[in-house]
């Protein structure tokens, strides 16, 4: 519980289902005390249920399926401290149930398909988060997920990533515009895996100007488009850690990027290098990866750059929770 | 009380492909027929990766806490 004088910080975790917002949100959690962290899954705000959707023909990606009014009304009241009455989406039933009371804690995290689509509650983020994954690599983790966990065949996977493909286009896509950080998870042009899979770049697109975001960088921030191979015995030989400068939709931005696979153990080496981490003691970020090599995604980019974000997000919390103290206290 | 996913998702799929061959592959009613499907197998996913089985040793320590197996001080 909050009493009304303290900060709600609202953080959204936008992108499609299965692009590794779990994982991030579990990152998350091992950074912050769970009584901090209120977990917002914004399927909660579907307006028509399973069997509607598929009688209309409305994906659950179109904003016609989803209850917008109720979602900013309801994320404004977290923010200002009110509890709400969330309706709860079942997805065992794909039905709309009661709905349950939730109390904000000082974090609420609004996290699904459409954080950054309406306006009102774009606006009312502090921290805008969205993973975008590329095609190949959405159809290599499906694979992986569907197929080898529940018998799945290929052309199924393909046809439900090809039927979705144009409500995605339309409604999912275009929000990371307005992300602060975008994680993009891309296929490497390394050699493949032995098990003939693809290796990942990822890449941490970070827009200028977030408040409180002071943004992380490799050697030295003046000296931009920058390449460092590691060459660790244990790593990828071509394992490649790049930061430069670009232009992400129309926004002056810096990027970090991690071609290539390492060794867990490795993840000390590599953050040496990283300036800017907002990590509260020296080796955090590293620990933290080797708290949880079972997490997916601990021997790429993608691992390195969710306990990035997580921690470049505390300090963000700190900053905004310090300014609300400030103010209380005049 | 678990839910029968991979029957839930065989369910759904059969459905999905049973009304994309009636109103078309492009159609509104294939796609949300699909999303349907994906919805349901990020949930078994997202089921599985929390439910862990927990080991004999573990269970048996969940219902005895004090058994001297399974006593833990915080000191």
């Amino acid at each position: 519980m909050v009493s009304k004088a303290d900060r709600v910080v609202l953080i959204g975790v936008g992108g499609d289902s299965g692009c590794g917002k779990s994982t991030f949100l579990r990152r998350l959690k091992d950074l912050f005390s769970k009584e901090l962290v209120t977990v917002i899954c914004l399927d909660d705000y579907h307006s028509l249920d399973r069997k509607q959707r598929k009688e209309t023909g409305i994906t659950a990606l179109d904003p016609r399926a989803n209850n917008f009014d109720l979602m900013a009304e309801q994320a404004a009241a977290l923010k200002s401290g009110q509890s709400i009455q969330k309706p709860i989406y079942n997805h065992e039933t794909g039905k709309i149930d009661p709905p349950e009371r939730i109390d904000p804690t000082p974090i609420v995290i609004l996290e699904g398909l459409h954080p950054f689509y309406d306006k009102r509650v774009r606006d009312l983020l502090d921290f805008k988060v969205y993973f975008d994954l590329s095609d190949p690599i959405k159809i290599q983790w499906k694979i992986q997920r569907d197929m080898a966990e529940r018998g799945h065949s290929y052309d199924d996977v393909i046809r439900a990533i090809e039927s979705r493909r144009p409500d995605f286009s339309a409604y999912i896509d275009p929000q990371k515009q307005h992300a602060d950080v975008v994680l993009q998870i891309l296929p490497s042009e390394l050699p493949e895996k032995k098990d003939g899979t693809k290796k990942i770049k990822a890449a941490m697109v970070q827009v200028e100007g977030i408040p409180n975001y002071d943004p992380p960088y490799l050697f030295d921030r003046a000296i931009s488009d920058v390449c460092w191979k590691p060459n660790f015995p244990n790593s990828d030989p071509e394992l490649t850690f790049c930061y430069g400068t670009t232009d992400y939709f129309g926004r002056p931005a810096s990027y970090l990027s991690i071609d290539g696979e390492f060794a867990p153990d490795d993840s000390p080496e590599l953050e040496q290098k990283l300036r800017n981490t907002s990590e509260t003691r020296f080796g955090e970020l590293a620990s933290l990866i080797l708290k949880h090599t079972d997490y997916p995604g601990s021997r790429d980019g993608t691992g390195f750059f969710q306990v990035l974000i997580g921690l470049k997000f505390r300090s963000i919390y700190e900053a905004l929770i310090a300014q609300s103290l400030a103010a209380a206290k005049v | 009380m678990t839910t029968d996913y991979d029957k839930l998702i065989e369910q759904e799929k059969a459905e999905a492909k049973q009304i994309c061959s009636i109103n078309g592959d492009g159609s509104p009613q294939c796609a949300a027929a699909w999303d349907a499907v994906e919805e349901v197998q990020a949930a078994a996913s997202h089921v599985q990766s929390k439910e862990k089985k927990p080991n004999s040793l573990q269970s048996y320590c969940a219902d005895n806490p004090d058994a001297i197996e399974c006593r833990i001080y915080e000191d």
